[in-house]
């Protein structure tokens, strides 16, 4: 028996040795440099400081990760001109919903034994969020729910106090009657003579257009069906739209919607030019720590879900970005070797993971568990609002080039909303319909 | 025979090395690029192999509605600030260039600060000037008890908008160009169209513009190519729209280029087509001046 044991303890030592020596032998035995890239809406010294950690950590090997971080307006650019100079980089940090295009070009790599160890821990939502064909190409690094942005100090001088939730923490969940009705009205009057206004909605370009599919989204109508846009079929985007539109002639929002960029809007909500503006959890995190350190102007910066009658009914929706880590496929053996170690190493958890994760709401389980932050469980409580913005289709990316110019269409009487949307719709199903027979993961 | 060569080659060496540098430069990103586009036209690579696709992409662009928007948009700026460009330069530069030498050069300072100052300055302060939520065009609406009116969202007349700012960005180049000209015709010409009776219109007509020929050669062949290729005034002001109602070739090629929906095939044929455009444009215009001299 006790030689039956030994040679069990024997062989699972040298299986475990084999294993290892195996992992160790895909490792480069010389100097890599590689770069990460990332739009994460983060402070730049956590992503620093987790790449310094790895380069002291893996410096007897060489390996050495150069932390390039940009602004989201700026990553299509970046990213495009980098396939074609061929110089992608090994590491992507970025919105899921804006990585998958690059999946199905075939230059994301495969990382799913790679996230196998910490897939328990991961939700659920998350993790399925990162599929494609049953393979994982990111692994969740944090969430951001996108909703709406208020200035409750407005909202008081504006006579709006029973809007305001009692915790500040807590996500107000006002009716389409209350917010059109009520809310934008008044504040509208309150901003009379001034170049302030309600709200900010724009169709100068797809930035933050995930705000505009919310609104699109918020007397129930289907953006995607079935794989394919759904925009122009729906009576209800349709309806959405001219309620929009409606909105902006009578002064409930700024007057420049068709050459405003998302990018503006947030500005202008910080420097007190507006009322309500679209916002994700990670801005709320940033805005809130420009304000705690002094650089910027301080207000009382609440969170609120987006209004929405769905068959009838009064509801609240909110879009979820799925922020995460690829390893991109750029050709470069030695340099994917050590993006997926760079991974590996830091999904081994610590205070890294931990630090980038708690930027908004936690990927992880068990960082979430362990969070002493109340906006987080606050927040989390709204997770069953949360529709599906991108459909899961193919070229969701690529689509979105079409949405602003409809918008604009619409806005400016060139076609009616449903002639726009139609259009769009057309456009976005011959781009799906493109990225489904070329989809380098999908066949 | 072999000594005279080398002799020769002696005597040209220097001028060989001046234009060296140059030849190798232009070579390397100038002919060199215009020759990569020509052959990255033919192929498609986005989805990771190099598939050569023909005229594909030339058929995409001529089978596309936005393609054939933004054609037609970029030939409108060229076939109307060309023109305003060398109408309103030869007639500033023609009613200033004899005055006295300080309002001479207050014109074309001022004129010229626009060209000094960069197209995003300008497209910037353009903005600041019409945008409705926060421009002076915003006020000048609240002041007249007006709704602000949104004039860079106009489906039919935002372009028209643009060809104005565009002409108010390049005119200071043309009168600074013609005014020097001008300025070097001898004064004996001017004094004898006064002594005939002439006065400043048959001044314009039989001395300023013929006169002046030269100089509107070159403002038509570097203001062509310039107009053509128009795009930080639209990228800062309309992005394109409203729906590519101002969507240029060149801005067109950036979104194909770096855009969401890359495609650089298309975007090379796009550049293709705008150099073979303008190099007709500009051999029509040799054309034109040979058969002028001809005729004479």
């Amino acid at each position: 028996m006790k030689k039956l044991l030994a040679l069990i303890l024997t062989l699972s030592l040298l299986m475990g040795m084999a294993v290892f020596a195996r992992a160790e032998e895909t490792l480069p035995d010389h100097p890599v440099d590689i770069e990460l890239w990332t739009d994460f809406t983060i402070d730049e010294a956590i992503m620093q400081k987790a790449v310094d950690d790895f380069n002291a950590a893996y410096a007897d090997k060489g390996y050495t990760v150069t932390l390039n971080k940009f602004a989201g307006s700026q990553r299509t650019t970046l990213i495009n001109g980098a396939i074609e100079n061929d110089t992608l980089p090994a590491l992507l940090f970025s919105a899921w919903f804006t990585t998958a295009d690059y999946v199905h070009q075939g230059l994301v790599e495969d990382i799913t034994d790679l996230i196998a160890p910490v897939r328990d821990d991961l939700y659920d939502a998350v993790y399925d969020a990162c599929v494609i064909a049953d393979k994982a190409y990111m692994v969740g690094m944090y969430q951001s729910y996108f909703g709406l942005a208020y200035n409750a100090d407005i909202f008081r001088e504006a006579g709006l106090d029973k809007y305001i939730t009692e915790d500040a923490n807590e996500w107000a969940r006002w009716t389409m009657a209350e917010f059109e009705g009520d809310i934008l009205p008044t504040l509208a009057k309150y901003f009379e003579g001034s170049e302030k206004y309600p709200i900010a909605l724009f169709a100068g370009d797809n930035q933050a257009d995930t705000f505009t599919l919310n609104w699109l989204s918020s007397l129930g109508g289907q953006m995607w069906k079935d794989g394919k846009s759904n925009a122009g079929a729906d009576e209800n985007v349709i309806a959405a739209l001219e309620k929009m539109i409606s909105w902006t002639e009578n002064g409930l929002t700024n007057s420049d919607v068709i050459t405003r960029s998302g990018t503006e809007a947030s500005p202008d909500f910080r420097n007190l030019n507006s009322g309500v503006c679209s916002c994700q959890v990670s801005n709320h995190t940033s805005w809130l720590n420009a304000m705690a350190n002094g650089s910027s102007t301080q207000f009382d910066l609440r969170m609120a879900t987006v209004p929405a009658v769905i068959n009838g009914e009064d509801t609240n929706i909110l879009a979820n970005y799925v922020y995460g880590a690829c390893v991109m496929n750029n050709g470069k053996a030695d340099q994917i070797a050590v993006g997926k170690e760079f991974l590996r190493w830091l999904l081994q958890g610590g205070e890294n993971l931990d630090a980038i994760n708690n930027n908004a709401i936690p990927c992880f389980r068990s960082i979430a568990d362990a969070s002493t932050d109340p906006f987080v469980p606050a927040t989390t409580k709204n997770a069953d609002l949360i529709w599906d913005f991108t459909g899961g289709v193919p070229g969701y990316v690529a689509t979105r080039s079409h949405l602003f110019p409809a918008i604009q269409a619409a806005y400016s009487g060139d076609k009616t909303p449903a002639q726009a949307l139609a259009d769009y719709s057309a456009e976005a199903n011959a781009i799906i319909e493109e990225y489904v027979e070329n989809s380098l993961v999908l066949h | 025979m072999k000594a005279m060569t080398e002799r020769k080659l002696r005597e040209n060496l220097s001028a060989y090395l001046f234009v060296g540098p140059f030849v190798v430069l232009c070579a390397l990103f100038i002919i060199y690029p215009i020759f990569r586009g020509f052959i990255n036209s033919l192929y498609n690579t986005k989805w990771r192999a190099t598939v050569y696709v023909g005229l594909q992409n030339y058929k995409t662009i001529f089978s596309n509605a936005t393609s054939m928007l933004a054609i037609k948009n970029s030939l409108l700026f060229v076939a109307t600030v060309v023109p305003l460009l060398i109408i309103f330069g030869i007639w500033i530069s023609g009613s200033i260039f004899d005055k006295r030498r300080l309002y001479v050069s207050g014109v074309r300072a001022v004129l010229y600060i626009p060209v000094i100052a960069s197209m995003v300055v300008m497209s910037i302060i353009w903005r600041f000037i019409l945008d409705s939520q926060s421009g002076l065009v915003r006020y000048f609406c609240m002041l007249l008890g007006l709704k602000p009116v949104n004039v860079l969202a106009d489906p039919t007349y935002t372009i028209y908008l643009l060809i104005f700012i565009l002409f108010t960005m390049n005119i200071g180049q043309c009168v600074v160009l013609y005014t020097a000209d001008m300025l070097s015709i001898p004064n004996d010409l001017l004094e004898a169209c006064r002594i005939d009776g002439g006065g400043r219109l048959d001044m314009f007509r039989y001395i300023l513009i013929p006169l002046t020929k030269n100089t509107t050669i070159f403002t038509f062949i570097t203001q062509t190519a310039s107009v053509f290729k128009v795009f930080i005034v639209i990228q800062l002001l309309t992005r394109g729209g409203p729906n590519y109602k101002t969507t240029t070739m060149m801005y067109l090629l950036y979104e194909y280029a770096f855009g969401n929906n890359i495609n650089t095939g298309v975007a090379s044929a796009m550049g293709v087509l705008m150099f073979v455009i303008s190099l007709v444009l500009i051999t029509l215009r040799f054309v034109f001046i040979r058969r002028e001299k001809e005729a004479m």
